[in-house]
């Protein structure tokens, strides 16, 4: 939207009374540990995710420099070992008071092969810190979600992914990796070499193990254009299915209690660099908040002065190199429910959720975001036998409670088999968990296998693989 | 701009940079003394609180999930000082 419209409007309405300072929940949001010493008389530091959602106090917090050492300190660490990404994840994979691995000295480019179009990465790189190395060696990810703080081990063990109905999640680019096991052992993985290990450990949740390196199939290095315009969001729908045929990637953002939708495409060019500019979507959900606060008791007024400020906005266009196109900020902190339904249920369920959100959760702003996936196999991916996956996901304000609008949105999409994103809020257990997933059976059996003693396992994945 | 330590230097820019070197969601400009000087005010400890366990846009621990506490004192350190400029 164009925010100087936008802010004068809400200037406008500012003079009336706040919606009875409802906190939204606040008051039942989870608290971090608090602090303590260690053994060492130094405090020990929570752990906590990305929104400050999940936590713990882990009594150790390691950082192997070889694998070697990783796999040392896999064999003779006591109580629950969990490896840790960026904590980008909004489900507890992570929490345990005991050890907790940071793959920090497991990163960068390794090496890499131009005529393969391959390269060897180390799993504990940032995605945000493998565009520019990439590219350097003329190569560029297939493809890359919106968000590019997390590892790329902690991207492949939640099946994190971008968009695109051609364009599979991230793991699906990992031709090979090598895992060490919880018993020590040193294994490389490959569709030719533990084959089943391979499939299983694609989208692994970090329960089997600590991938260290992942060679990726790339493509030559690309420049893209991506555009963002704003459209009825009646016609937006009409145009899904036409859209994501004809672009490269494609993704629509529903504005709750707003009568318009934002598109977005990013497609190969040879156009001239026209770079992205600042980042405005982080200011445009704070005023999105702000009219919230102020409107939420008027909801006419609200939809009213939101489809006057999304009328103005004018398309957007920007040429760049692929991974200065993909990745947005995301600065305000939010909590998230995403499912991965078959397509054809995707946009008649997205109404569905638009009007239990609006309905119910008038005090939800921030945007859904509805994004395609190319289907793999496997074994614990969402998009697993999918030709594609449609995906929508939910998110509230950090601060406010997540779990009312989840619990009402999250029954939409059980009769229609949704598999959730790993990395995001959702209430399945093991035995929905094995209808959806055809190997779920074979991936708890093989993470006995190579975890006889569940060291790998923290309470929530006891629970979510009925290890309890 | 990047701490001269090799291994500070690493974690600003897996860290840090993405949103301190562009404000990106409000955060205070590295190197920026105007930025810096009201979150100074309120002390070291405090800050380091905040980094710890995340405070308004800034995640906690800055998304380094293994950090010290030095290191987190390091990197604000780093953050807050102004670049020196020659007068030469």
């Amino acid at each position: 939207m164009r925010r100087r419209d936008f802010l004068a409007g809400s200037a406008a309405v500012a003079t009336l009374p706040l919606a009875g300072c409802d906190d939204y929940g606040a008051a039942n949001m989870p608290r971090p540990p608090e602090p303590k010493a260690g053994p060492d008389g130094q405090r020990l530091l929570p752990w906590q995710n990305w929104s400050g959602y999940q936590s713990s106090l882990p009594s150790q917090r390691i950082a192997p420099e070889t694998e070697t050492a990783l796999a040392e300190l896999l064999t003779s660490t006591a109580g629950t070992v969990r490896p840790v990404g960026s904590g980008h994840s909004f489900t507890p994979l992570v929490p345990t008071d005991d050890t907790i691995v940071s793959l920090r000295h497991f990163s960068g480019l390794l090496e890499h092969d131009t005529a393969a179009m391959t390269a060897v990465v180390g799993a504990g790189t940032k995605l945000g810190s493998l565009g520019a190395p990439l590219h350097d060696a003329g190569q560029a990810l297939i493809n890359m979600p919106d968000v590019d703080a997390q590892t790329l081990a902690g991207s492949m063990a939640t099946a994190t992914h971008g968009t695109g109905a051609g364009l599979g999640a991230l793991h699906t680019a990992a031709t090979g990796f090598r895992l060490v096991t919880p018993t020590g052992e040193i294994i490389d993985c490959s569709a030719g070499e533990n084959p089943d290990v391979f499939q299983a450990a694609q989208v692994s949740l970090g329960a089997l193990g600590v991938i260290t390196r992942v060679t990726l199939q790339n493509v030559p290095t690309v420049r893209m254009k991506r555009r963002v315009w704003v459209e009825d969001f009646a016609a937006l729908v009409e145009r899904f299915d036409t859209l994501a045929a004809e672009h490269h990637s494609f993704e629509m953002y529903c504005v709750p209690h707003c009568d318009y939708g934002i598109g977005i495409t990013i497609d190969p060019t040879d156009d001239a660099i026209q770079p992205r500019g600042p980042e405005q979507d982080n200011d445009a959900v704070m005023d999105l908040k702000k009219l919230r606060d102020l409107l939420s008791w008027f909801p006419a007024a609200r939809r009213w002065l939101l489809n006057m400020a999304m009328q103005d906005y004018e398309p957007e266009e920007a040429v760049d190199v692929w991974y200065r196109i993909f990745p947005s900020s995301r600065a305000v902190r939010f909590n998230e429910m995403e499912y991965h339904l078959p397509r054809e249920a995707l946009l008649p369920t997205l109404l569905e959720v638009r009007k239990t959100l609006e309905q119910k959760h008038p005090g939800v702003f921030f945007p859904m975001e509805i994004r395609l996936v190319k289907g793999d196999d496997a074994w614990l991916s969402p998009f697993q036998g999918h030709a594609t996956s449609g995906s929508i996901a939910v998110h509230r304000y950090f601060e406010e409670d997540p779990l009312p609008l989840f619990r009402d949105v999250e029954p939409l999409y059980q009769p229609l088999g949704g598999r959730p994103h790993w990395g995001k809020m959702h209430t399945l257990g093991p035995a929905t968990l094995a209808e959806r997933y055809p190997r779920f059976g074979d991936f708890v059996a093989l993470q006995a296998r190579l975890d006889p003693d569940g060291r790998m396992l923290n309470d929530y994945l006891k629970g979510l693989l009925d290890h309890a | 701009m990047a701490p001269a330590d090799p291994d500070l230097a690493e974690l600003y820019q897996s860290s840090c940079r993405a949103c301190h070197a562009t404000a990106a969601g409000g955060a205070p400009r590295t190197g920026s003394a105007m930025a810096w000087r009201s979150r100074l005010a309120k002390g070291m400890s405090t800050l380091v609180d905040h980094t710890i366990t995340g405070f308004q846009g800034m995640p906690p621990m800055g998304l380094c999930s293994d950090c010290s506490e030095a290191e987190l004192r390091a990197l604000i350190e780093f953050m807050a000082t102004p670049p020196v400029e020659d007068d030469a």
